[in-house]
């Protein structure tokens, strides 16, 4: 059963120079209990889906979608009281930039206790205090601080940006959420405590069935531990399915540029040229019409200044005009959107 | 922590050192005698010692020391300031948070040109008017004064709302009342100016506390827009907001001065009006030497509480030492 389903999701940013098309018609599909990963360049509009799903926009922002489902909630017509308790109990977020997520003038260890829903709690009114206490050390412990008195007693400042990334995931993960947004969950942090993260990650997704969407710029770490991904382009979807069909069955070039920026080096000649895409990303103020990677992209013709339909070929969606692996398609039922 | 304390309250001594140079140059140059013996510089140490035992001098007025005079209008006059501000924190604060958390909204813009035009009314002319309408036309409150005459309260600590309550006099419950009364008025006027200021802080502050990415995260808990603004929005603008306070303590000392005049309030300013009447120089001179070394203890105390209650500028202060 589908737990989130997002259907033609724009996001529009209002700016004195005119309206961006920050994300133009996403669409992503979470089952319950798969880890799906959201893959793209910096600037790619990964953490805004993120933020329009939480439903903390920002007042400059519009957002728009056909459907945004959780479950068999439609959280489009809910009140804003309403969607917040939602969001407060199903989806726990872990935000890029952990440190500035943080209230300054807070212990740690207090806004840990404070994101421990009441309602877990069994006992005597007593105790809770206690409890709550408790909690947070079981917390922090599960995210992999041995220390935890020294970090429930320091403010965020003082503490390192990855062991304010754990508490943040400590935060995300106490009330138990459904779903689990991780934007960017290792990115500060240095390769062992990284591995951690994505082990505890794993865990939770193995053990409690949490649902996780899981947004990197990193395709490697991805696909550790995604079942499923995306990939996205200036805000647009370019390919998704499973870590196979993308991995090994690519069709768009922008995911192949993507696998390919990471050279094996034992195979690179000396002193060769990378492999990189030509170009940069568009600024929001420049998009180019059509497909947005038209003018980087090498295989690109004269058509593509035509946005290209969604194609969709056993689960694996694309949307090029000239797909690569293109004899793979050959006598396959295709659908477009 | 310590040696910030320490660097503050060293400060400290070096302002009111200055301001003692000052004092000593007024006072030798009306009152020629302390210039004949002696240097400058014996004759200023004399002038110090003297300030340190307490010897501002004697009044030409009325031949009493100058400090027990100041001793009994000085608390006046600090009744009504500290009344004054915390009426003004009291309205100022919430009006504030209201406006910052809808910055940009016609509510909004509505409180700011609403304390825009209470800023730009003249003092006086709002004293007189208030004292017309509340205490001369509608009889509401008393018109001056302090107490009403009718009681007798001994002065202990010089705060007639406390001298009341602790007074063994059988109608010391009244005359709370009565002093009550006569402190509304004068409080209500010297509020304004400074209320104006705290709702202006108060918006800017919390308006940029909401555009920080710890209230979206707070947000995302599953918080309420109440919860955020008493857990988060409002411990991280108030601290921000109180060196700007202690900024104003000096200004609401000037305006109370104006508001004493009106009102005959027995504080320090008419006190000071009356020497100046009188070019009763030695008074004149201990009163602005006690105004000025209260205004300067005020902000370094401001920026000392400022430092204690706010980690985060706790922590700027370890990066720079």
């Amino acid at each position: 059963m589908a737990l989130l389903d997002i259907r033609n999701l724009t996001i529009e940013i209002i700016t004195p120079q005119g309206t961006l098309k920050a994300v133009d018609k996403f669409n992503i599909t979470l089952s319950d209990g798969e880890v799906r990963g959201l893959v793209g360049e910096s600037g790619s509009g990964k953490s805004l889906v993120a933020k329009a799903i939480m439903g903390i926009t920002k007042d400059n922002w519009r957002v728009r979608a056909d459907r945004l489902r959780l479950g068999d909630i439609d959280l489009l017509n809910l009140t804003p009281v309403q969607r917040r308790r939602v969001m407060g109990k199903e989806i726990g977020m872990i935000f890029q930039d952990a440190a500035a997520h943080l209230d300054p003038s807070e212990k740690a260890g207090d806004q840990l206790a404070e994101a421990i829903p009441c309602d877990q709690f069994t006992g005597h009114f007593w105790q809770r205090f206690n409890w709550r206490k408790k909690q947070a050390i079981a917390l922090l412990h599960k995210v992999g601080v041995k220390d935890h008195k020294r970090v429930m007693n320091s403010y965020p400042f003082e503490l390192s940006e990855g062991l304010c990334q754990k508490v943040m995931i400590a935060m995300a993960i106490a009330k138990k959420p459904r779903l689990l947004i991780a934007d960017e969950p290792t990115t500060a942090m240095e390769p062992k405590t990284q591995n951690q993260i994505l082990r505890l990650l794993d865990k939770l997704n193995k053990l409690s069935h949490t649902t996780i969407l899981l947004i990197s710029h990193d395709l490697e770490t991805v696909s550790l531990l995604a079942d499923n991904m995306t990939v996205m382009y200036c805000g647009q979807m370019v390919e998704s399915g499973t870590r196979d069909q993308v991995f090994n069955h690519t069709h768009h070039p922008y995911t192949d540029a993507l696998l390919r920026a990471n050279p094996d080096f034992s195979q690179v000649p000396h002193k060769a040229r990378l492999n990189t895409l030509a170009g940069q990303v568009p600024l929001l103020h420049h998009l180019p019409i059509g497909c947005r990677l038209g003018p980087r992209c090498p295989n690109a013709q004269k058509n593509c200044v035509i946005t290209p339909p969604m194609q969709k070929v056993k689960g694996h969606m694309f949307s090029c005009h000239f797909p690569l692996n293109a004899d793979e398609l050959k006598g396959k039922k295709c659908q477009k959107k | 922590m310590f040696f910030y304390i320490i660097r503050r309250i060293n400060l400290l001594v070096i302002t009111v050192t200055a301001l003692t140079v000052i004092g000593f140059f007024l006072r030798s140059r009306v009152a020629g005698d302390l210039a004949l013996e002696g240097n400058l510089f014996s004759n200023y140490f004399d002038y110090l010692m003297a300030i340190v035992q307490g010897d501002l001098g004697v009044t030409s007025g009325t031949g009493q020391p100058v400090l027990d005079e100041i001793l009994i209008v000085f608390p006046a006059t600090l009744e009504l300031c500290f009344s004054a501000f915390i009426l003004s924190i009291a309205v100022g604060v919430p009006i504030g948070t209201i406006a910052g958390m809808q910055r940009g909204s016609s509510l909004d813009s509505t409180i700011m040109g609403i304390s825009l035009f209470i800023f730009s009314i003249p003092v006086f002319w709002l004293a007189s008017l208030v004292m017309m309408y509340f205490a001369l036309n509608w009889n509401w409150l008393p018109v001056t004064g302090r107490l009403n005459l009718l009681y007798e309260i001994d002065s202990v600590t010089g705060f007639m709302l406390i001298d009341t309550l602790i007074s063994d006099n059988p109608h010391s419950q009244d005359a709370f009342y009565d002093a009550l009364k006569h402190l509304l008025l004068p409080t209500i006027v010297l509020a304004t100016v400074p209320t104006t200021e705290v709702i202006r802080q108060m918006r800017n502050h919390v308006s940029d506390v909401m555009k920080q990415k710890y209230i979206k995260a707070a947000a995302s808990k599953g918080l309420s827009k109440t919860e955020i603004i008493m857990r988060h929005v409002l411990r991280n603008a108030i601290p921000n907001m109180i060196p700007h306070l202690g900024l104003q303590f000096s200004t609401v000392l000037t305006t109370a001065m104006v508001t004493e005049a009106v009102f005959s309030w027995p504080g320090i300013g008419r006190w000071l009006i009356n020497s100046i009447y009188q070019q009763d120089h030695a008074a004149i001179q201990g009163g602005m030497l006690t105004v000025a070394i209260f205004v300067v203890t005020a902000n370094v105390l401001t920026e000392i509480l400022t430092v204690v209650i706010n980690p985060i500028r706790r922590k700027e202060l370890y990066a720079q030492s």
